[in-house]
C-alpha cells in the first residue's frame, strides 16, 4: 500500500518534469515546477526526513518559485509574449539520455544498505547537531546567504540617490 | 534549480549515515541563495538589453 503511494509521487514528479520540458508556457513551466516540488517533497516524508520535507515546500515553493514568478512578470514586454522556445533539442535530448544511463548504473552501485536505523530524528536531536556537529555548514550557510541577500540587491540595482550630490 | 531539486531527491537521503539529511538542507539553502542572485542578474539583463532572449543579446560590451 505505501509502495503505491510512493509510486504515485514518483509518477507525479517525472509527469511534470516532463511536460516542463515539452511546454512553451513559462508560466506553466513554472506552475509544474511547484507539483515536482511538492511531489518530491513528498519523498521525502517517504524517506522520513519529514524536517527536509518541510524545509522544501517552505523555502522552494513559498520563495523560489514566488521569485521565478516575479521574474517572469517583471521581464516581459508589454505585448505579453512568454513563450520560451528551445534550441539544439536533439542534442541536448542525446546529452540528457547519456547522463541518465550513467546515473542508472551509479545509483546501483552505492553502499546502500538496509538502514540500521529505523524512525526519524527527532527535532530536538536534529537541532542540537546543527548546532555541535554540523556548526560549520551552519555558519558558513548563514554567511552564504547573507553574500547572496548583498549580491542580488546590489545587482539589481535600483538608482541610487548620491549622483545628484 | 530542477537538476538540484532532483539531486537533493536522489542522493542526498540517510540511507544508513545520518549525514544525509542535513546535506539535504544545506543544498536547499544554497539552491535559496543562487536562485535569488541569478534572477538578480536576469533583472539586470532585461533592463539593459530590454528582452531576455538569450539570440538577441549578442555583445559583451557594446
Amino acid at each position: 500500500m505505501t509502495e503505491l503511494v510512493f509510486y504515485f509521487f514518483a509518477s507525479t514528479a517525472i509527469i511534470s518534469a516532463l511536460f516542463i520540458l515539452i511546454t512553451k508556457h513559462v508560466l506553466h513551466a513554472a506552475l509544474a515546477l511547484v507539483v515536482i516540488l511538492l511531489s518530491v517533497a513528498a519523498l521525502y516524508v517517504f524517506a522520513q526526513a519529514e524536517f527536509v520535507a518541510v524545509t522544501q515546500i517552505m523555502i522552494y515553493v513559498g520563495g523560489i518559485v514566488v521569485l521565478i514568478v516575479f521574474g517572469v512578470m517583471l521581464t516581459n514586454d508589454i505585448s505579453g509574449r512568454i513563450n520560451m522556445k528551445s534550441l539544439n533539442r536533439l542534442s541536448g535530448g542525446l546529452i540528457a539520455l547519456v547522463l541518465f544511463t550513467l546515473l542508472i548504473y551509479g545509483v546501483q552501485y552505492l553502499p546502500m544498505g538496509v538502514s540500521g536505523q529505523k524512525g526519524a530524528i527527532p527535532m530536538e536531536v536534529l537541532g542540537e547537531l546543527l548546532l555541535t556537529t554540523y556548526l560549520l555548514p551552519f555558519e558558513i550557510a548563514a554567511v552564504l546567504l547573507l553574500l547572496a541577500l548583498i549580491a542580488a540587491a546590489v545587482i539589481a540595482g535600483h538608482n541610487l540617490r548620491s549622483e545628484k550630490i | 534549480m530542477l537538476n538540484a531539486s532532483n539531486i537533493n531527491f536522489l542522493a542526498y537521503h540517510r540511507g544508513v549515515n545520518q549525514e544525509g539529511q542535513f546535506f539535504a538542507l544545506f543544498v536547499i539553502v544554497v539552491a535559496a541563495a543562487e536562485a535569488a542572485v541569478g534572477l538578480a542578474i536576469i533583472l539586470k539583463v532585461y533592463k539593459h538589453f530590454k528582452t531576455i532572449d538569450l539570440d538577441k543579446i549578442a555583445e559583451i560590451k557594446d
